[in-house]
């Protein structure tokens, strides 16, 4: 990461009696692209309000380039937002919506037009530059915010959940346009987005937010292999998690007695000590289904149900002495070799390496 | 059966409900055009005399341009401050704004007589009873509820990001209310206007206690029928139905253009102001 652009520094936002965000703090880089993501109340809209100027945060500071924005109005700031109801003008055409932020910074109107026309171009929008904004389709309507939004050339744009309104298919799409566009500008995102899929497939680094804490940052790749607590574990939801108690402590392995037996898991930078009760999680994707043990580490289990995302499956398997249901997450191609119906008896098995301690691998 | 006889029952009640209301307005346009002095059956022919006898009276061509003068600058009062006070309840919150908003919304619900009487004592007090400008702060009063109405149920239409939105592309609160607010709101603020202009141009009760010798069509009418039972007045009041009905039709058509534009977009509109307005429009 280069150096830091936005600084959100011990932030905190309390409405009354209710408190958004908690003592907040994380930054980031010139030309990253940022998703914070969480359930609706979790604090990111919040979040991203503080940044626009729209809310004044109730403790702590945010920083731009360096320079504290405290006591700066929205209409001050340079942090233009695409808004999730898009929020274009409807009494304006498309050229003079793009050409608003220009007209309030005292663009003369030929200037304006050409620089609007130009991003309407560049979107594929330039024939319905005279348009009026309600005669357009959602995606339309969708590029014309976002040609509004970087008319004006900022350093950072921020984006409030603005592809929930798009069907999956125009949001795939606008996903790759997004990506392509943060790419070849450079210029900071900031994301917030309450959808996995939209997070892990645009972003450089993912904020996972929960009741106004932030529970995790890193890179998709690392919180979708290693959620640093039962939280994003669950959230994610594509790891079972175990509880056992630590019988011996090795190099690279800590045995743990749990209630199916001993089992090896990774020890990374964990601080283990002799009898202590943890939980570890054991990653879906790297159990495999058999009828004997593959790996060192097994159980027996009853499937249950299945459910497809994609050309891959999940199941769920039920396994005694175990509350959650163990996931694991096969290709398609491997569960059709199998064969199983449900209430068939199967081992599942997995290496040492594909189970870990919570925070011990960051 | 008892369906069938329950939606007929539902028609002919709506049918008698506006004859009802309809029949002596249209019984006066009838007899503006008949020979004939008496309002009586059968017709004796069709003239135009009535009306040409009426708008060469020097009183009532005096009363129709007071009435003007007078309306004219009400609904532009009105819509003026209807805005204020209907933005005002739409972007802040503030202490006492429900008692606020009531207050607003008042006088419409005041019996005419009891305004008229409030309204003559406390101008005579201030020594504008019987000036012109006695009934135009009067009629403003009337009026202003009606703009307010119609402005408001508008704003509730607008998405509040929108507003955010433009502060957020560099425009100050006050650029805002000019380039994002008040356009949002134009036709509402044409509807405004014309109808508050019809409530004050055929408004009588008010009028009649607070005009003094400044008489409006309205309140010259009754002196015409104090004096004479005469055709004139079916003249006068087929023109002051016929103005009303098209200031307050072209007032709805405004309103609900943006409605018609918007269908797949927006909320559904504003039954409300012009429900209160055929109310009292046409009270004369």
């Amino acid at each position: 990461m280069t150096e830091a652009l936005v600084e959100i520094d011990r932030v905190s936002k309390r409405f009354g009696d209710y408190t958004a965000v908690t003592e907040t703090s994380f930054s980031i880089g010139q030309g990253e692209f940022v998703a914070i993501m969480g359930s609706s109340g979790c604090g990111k809209t919040t979040m991203l309000r503080m940044l626009a100027g729209l809310e004044e945060p109730s403790a702590g500071e945010i920083r731009l380039e360096g320079r504290s924005q405290k006591g700066l109005p929205a209409w001050g700031r340079d942090l233009p937002l695409v808004w999730q109801s898009l929020a274009l003008f409807p009494f304006l055409s498309v050229l003079d919506n793009v050409g608003f932020g220009l007209k309030m910074r005292g663009v003369a109107k030929a200037e304006r037009d050409r620089r609007s026309l130009a991003w309407l171009h560049k979107l594929e929008l330039g024939e319905f530059a005279s348009r009026n904004v309600t005669q357009l389709s959602g995606g339309q309507r969708q590029r014309v915010a976002l040609a509004r939004a970087l008319v004006t050339e900022p350093k950072v744009l921020l984006l409030d959940e603005p592809l929930s309104a798009l069907d999956a298919h125009l949001s795939v799409r606008m996903q790759a346009l997004l990506r392509s566009l943060q790419r070849e500008l450079g210029i900071t995102f900031i994301y917030v987005t309450h959808s996995q899929t939209e997070a892990f497939s645009m972003a450089d680094r993912v904020v996972i937010m929960s009741r106004g804490k932030v529970e995790q940052i890193g890179s998709p790749q690392a919180i979708y292999r290693h959620p640093a607590n039962r939280f994003v574990a669950e959230f994610i939801g594509n790891v079972t998690i175990l509880r056992g108690t630590v019988a011996d402590v090795g190099e690279q392995a800590v045995r743990l007695d749990t209630a199916t037996g001993g089992m090896s898991v990774s020890r990374g930078n964990f601080a283990a000590s002799h009898g202590a009760q943890v939980d570890f999680y054991v990653n879906a994707d790297q159990i495999a289904i058999a009828d004997e043990p593959r790996h060192e580490n097994h159980v027996r289990a009853r499937f249950l149900s299945h459910k497809f995302i994609g050309n891959m499956v999940t199941l769920f398997l039920e396994v005694p002495g175990i509350d959650d249901d163990l996931k694991v997450i096969l290709p398609e191609r491997t569960y059709d070799c199998l064969g199983m119906q449900p209430g068939d008896s199967v081992v599942a098995s997995w290496p040492a390496a594909a189970a870990h301690f919570f925070g011990a691998n960051a | 059966m008892m369906l069938k006889i329950g939606r007929w029952f539902g028609w002919a009640y709506t049918g008698y409900t506006f004859l009802f209301i309809l029949a002596p307005i249209a019984a006066s346009l009838v007899f503006s055009f008949n020979a004939d002095r008496f309002p009586s059956l059968p017709l004796k022919g069709f003239t135009t005399d009535w009306y040409g006898g009426t708008f060469t009276d020097p009183l009532v061509i005096e009363a129709f341009q007071r009435s003007v003068m007078v309306s004219v600058p009400v609904a532009l009062l009105s819509t003026i401050l209807g805005f204020c006070a209907a933005y005002c309840d739409f972007r802040f919150d503030f202490r006492g704004k429900s008692l606020f908003s009531l207050l607003m919304l008042l006088p419409p619900t005041i019996p005419a007589v009891i305004m008229g009487l409030g309204m003559l004592s406390y101008l005579s007090r201030i020594g504008l009873a019987g000036e012109v400008w006695a009934v135009l702060i009067s009629h403003v009063v009337i009026a202003l509820p009606f703009a307010m109405a119609m402005i408001r149920l508008r704003l509730a239409q607008m998405d509040s990001a929108l507003e955010e939105a433009s502060w957020n592309l560099r425009a100050s609160p006050a650029q805002t209310l000019w380039h994002v607010v008040l356009p949002f709101c134009k036709q509402s603020l044409v509807a405004a206007f014309l109808i508050t202009a019809a409530v004050s141009f055929d408004e009588f009760a008010v009028a009649w206690f607070v005009s003094g010798l400044n008489e409006t069509v309205p309140v010259r009418v009754l002196v015409f029928l104090q004096g004479q039972v005469s055709p004139v007045i079916n003249a006068i009041g087929t023109a002051v139905f016929t103005s009303s009905i098209l200031l307050v039709a072209i007032g709805m058509a405004f309103s609900g253009m943006g409605k018609a534009k918007r269908a797949a977009a927006d909320t559904p509109a504003q039954p409300v102001g012009g429900a209160l307005v055929t109310n009292n429009g046409l009270s004369l």
